[in-house]
């Protein structure tokens, strides 16, 4: 045994040791999942003094394509533009030209694109609530989220062939038909997720483990979510009661019953008594409680579906496509329409020049405009709840590098 | 087997040679590096995830390049990202290979004409072993890709005797001279042959 | 407010602004570049307009010029309007709106990557989506597509634009036709042969 004095050392008798300032790159390749993201952390210790995303890692030049290809063309680049709520990505840019070309569609395609619409935003928060119980640290809510969203993928699977970039919906309508079966299996779906959804609330969201390293953690107040440019679920969770199917509805959102839940930190009746509004656990709720609210509106689809599988076939508001030219010829103008993404808006401005190719086409992602943010909000924070603020914005990488 | 097989009536004897038993543990056991950029990064996480399952090959993901033996490029790889996937690959020990999956990786995917920013295929920058096509493809076209992975690896010669010249990776020569000396080389993928493209 | 309303209580401060009506689309508020700030200001602190919201800031070429858009809204009242600055091609400068909505950061260092607009007094004006080291401006339209970036080709040897660009919409439609009838003939001539 080696002869080791062991000196204990007291704080204010130890020498002055002038910390430095440790730059950290963390990226391009980590292990959270969510994408080719570099920040550039600044950290004093174990705190952060600044935590600077550096973007671009991933950029197609999207837009650029845009203006090269079609108007039809371009639908499967609106795919890979976010790829996890690949069928609200279609919607947005099908939205957006309907709205410059002024078509209008039959009845039956809007059910569907609102039907696979939702389907796709119950997908995308599956992965979301997954990934970021997994960068807490916990694997299985992601397995569970990844076997809810495979059931999903077999139900878009009959319907138009692809798993993961459906390209389903076209300018007038979508792609192809409802199989049949296809409306109960979408109904069965309805009924398997929703035991599946209280026990997720109950093991994860109540988790007091998930509830300390979430609350408190990330706080964007309601002022500066709004100068930010924060959107969506982001939105929501600073208290700030703002969804684009409410408040400027389009396709048939008008005629559908549902609610927006918002954040409610602080409020010791809310789901969030421990927190504060606008952190990182108000918009983890928010998400949860789109999920029931989009299994609400499934519902709702499904019996007006099946009501209108009764028309005859040549009925005008049984087609799901309306007859448009192959070629779109736009008259030149420019409009900014936006429609809701699970992650936020995706707001499209479209300049058409007359011929059949857009002049411009800018797409305006919700997780732009939080990284945008995200140097102010983790301000002062420890590394790990930097990680847990990335997830809790819900950023994937495509959408803001387009 | 082998002509000794049927010669002992032990039937927990078996006969092979180091080169198979090397590999059968090589391909058996091939751990990836969770490296996912965009689309096809999805469907590796959900090849891993429960329905179709990675972990039942032998195949768990690594976060770090020091510990993988494979690195399946998912993803468009843009120029700004080459470099770092070339450093990542170069971090990865011997014995390593490539598996580039989805159109993006392979030739520049659906980017490939008009984005002055999309590196148009890895085989560019790093040497690929295995192309698995589609866009994205299916967790079963990449298990597909994996077995065809796994044929390479059953090929591959892990003994050099004395005598022969040394290939120009040097060995790793184990001493005592009075015991044969083998040397186990890492094979460089160049002399691996051609990749083999997956019908999907 | 709706948008005749807005924009005579604008014309009313700043003359120089104007609305010119659109075949389809939506209307655009066009605004002198050097004001931008001044006006843009005016409209987000106005109480009775209060424009607190920027929905996104694009850079657009037109082919003749470059233009600023910003598209605004307003949670207050509910409104919203889509406001234009019209900038030259050579040295296109105007005034950053960071200081008025925190958003536009990302959003102008964006504009300043594809399109080469300088935004004045910008907190942190450097490239975004593209390399540190890019040359040219991606977005416009007269950008020619570099063959090697740090030694990597970036182009294959079929690659070439020229079906997309140099053929107009009426030689595309022809076409069209011209493959509809082929196929319509194809089809008539298999229903006969089978009869």
């Amino acid at each position: 045994m080696p002869n080791v004095v062991i000196d204990r050392v007291h704080s204010n008798t130890a020498p002055r040791v002038d910390a430095e300032e440790m730059v950290l790159s963390m990226g391009p390749h980590h292990p959270s999942t969510h994408g080719v993201l570099r920040l550039e952390v600044v950290t004093d210790g174990e705190v952060v003094v600044s935590a600077r995303p550096d973007i671009g890692y991933l950029h197609r030049a999207i837009e650029k394509i845009g203006e090269y290809v079609d108007y039809r063309q371009f639908m499967p680049y609106t795919d890979r533009v976010d790829y996890i709520c690949s069928m609200n990505s279609n919607f947005a840019y099908a939205a957006a030209v309907e709205k410059l070309g002024n078509y209008k569609l039959p009845l039956r395609a809007e059910l569907m694109r609102v039907m696979v619409a939702e389907l796709n935003r119950i997908s995308s928060h599956m992965i979301c609530l997954g990934a970021l119980a997994m960068d807490m640290g916990a694997y299985t809510p992601f397995l569970h989220g990844i076997c809810h969203r495979e059931k999903v993928n077999d139900i878009f699977e009959e319907v138009c062939g692809a798993r993961l970039t459906y390209n389903y919906l076209t300018i007038g309508g979508v792609g192809y038909d409802a199989p049949p079966g296809w409306i109960e299996k979408c109904a069965e779906f309805v009924a398997y997720l929703y035991p599946k959804m209280i026990e997720f609330n109950n093991l994860i969201t109540g988790n007091s483990i998930f509830q300390d390293r979430l609350c408190n953690v990330g706080i964007v107040p309601p002022e500066m979510a709004v100068n930010f440019g924060l959107v969506g679920p982001n939105l929501r969770g600073s208290g700030i009661s703002w969804d684009i199917r409410k408040n400027e509805p389009y396709s048939i959102y008008a005629q559908l019953r549902f609610d927006v839940p918002i954040g409610d930190g602080g409020d010791p009746n809310g789901s969030n008594p421990r927190g504060t509004l606008g952190d990182c656990y108000d918009r983890n709720v928010v998400r949860v409680k789109e999920v029931f609210e989009s299994l609400k509106i499934l519902s709702q689809i499904v019996d007006r579906l099946k009501e209108n599988e009764k028309l005859p076939g040549e009925h005008p508001d049984r087609q799901w496509q309306a007859k448009l030219p192959t070629r779109l010829r736009i008259k030149p103008g420019e409009a900014y329409v936006r429609t809701e993404n699970p992650r936020g808006e995706t707001g499209y401005y479209i300049v058409s020049d007359g011929t059949d190719k857009a002049l411009r086409l800018k797409i305006r992602t919700g997780s732009f405009s939080a990284l945008g943010a995200f140097e102010e909000t983790t301000r002062g924070l420890l590394i790990g709840d930097v990680i847990a603020v990335i997830g809790s914005f819900d950023i994937v990488l495509p959408e803001v590098d387009r | 087997m082998g002509v000794l097989q049927h010669k002992f009536s032990d039937e927990n004897v078996v006969f092979t040679n180091i080169d198979t038993l090397l590999n059968l543990g090589k391909e058996h056991s091939i751990w990836y590096l969770l490296f996912a950029t965009a689309c096809c990064g999805i469907e590796l996480m959900q090849w891993g995830a429960s329905k179709y399952d990675s972990d039942r090959f032998g195949m768990i993901p690594r976060a770090t390049p020091r510990q993988a033996d494979l690195m399946i490029v998912a993803g468009t790889i843009t120029l700004k990202m080459a470099s770092r996937v070339k450093r990542l690959y170069e971090q990865m020990p011997e014995p390593k290979w490539c598996i580039s999956m989805g159109s993006c990786a392979n030739a520049g995917g659906p980017f490939c004409k008009y984005s002055y920013s999309v590196l148009k295929g890895i085989d560019k920058y790093v040497p690929v072993n295995v192309y698995v096509p589609g866009c994205p493809p299916r967790p079963e076209a990449l298990i597909e890709g994996v077995f065809k992975l796994r044929e390479i690896i059953h090929e591959e010669r892990n003994l050099v005797r004395l005598g022969k010249p040394l290939p120009k990776r040097a060995p790793i020569v184990v001493e005592d001279p009075n015991r044969m000396i083998f040397g186990v080389h890492a094979h460089s993928p160049a002399g691996m042959g051609a990749p083999q493209p997956v019908k999907s | 407010m709706d948008f005749d309303a807005l924009v005579a209580k604008l014309q009313v401060r700043w003359p120089a602004v104007k609305a010119p009506a659109v075949q389809n689309g939506e209307r655009v508020v066009l605004i002198p570049a050097d004001q931008n700030l001044a006006i843009l200001a005016y409209l987000k602190n106005d109480p009775e307009l209060s424009f607190d919201s920027l929905m996104s800031l694009v850079g657009v070429d037109s082919g003749r010029e470059l233009w600023v858009v910003y598209p605004l809204h307003s949670f207050k009242h509910l409104h919203r309007l889509l406001v234009k600055a019209i900038l030259p091609r050579i040295n296109p400068g105007i005034d950053s709106v960071c200081s008025l909505w925190n958003m536009a950061d990302f959003f102008e260092r964006e504009a300043y990557d594809l399109y080469g607009i300088t935004f004045h007094a910008h907190p942190d004006l450097r490239r975004i989506l593209n390399p540190q080291d890019w040359e040219g401006w991606p977005g416009r339209k007269d950008y020619e597509y570099p063959m090697e970036y740090q030694g990597i080709p970036t182009v294959r040897a079929d690659q070439f634009f020229d079906d997309a660009i140099s053929k107009g919409v009426e030689e595309r439609e022809a076409e069209d036709k011209a493959i509809a009838v082929q196929i319509e003939a194809e089809m008539k001539a298999k229903l006969t042969e089978k009869k």
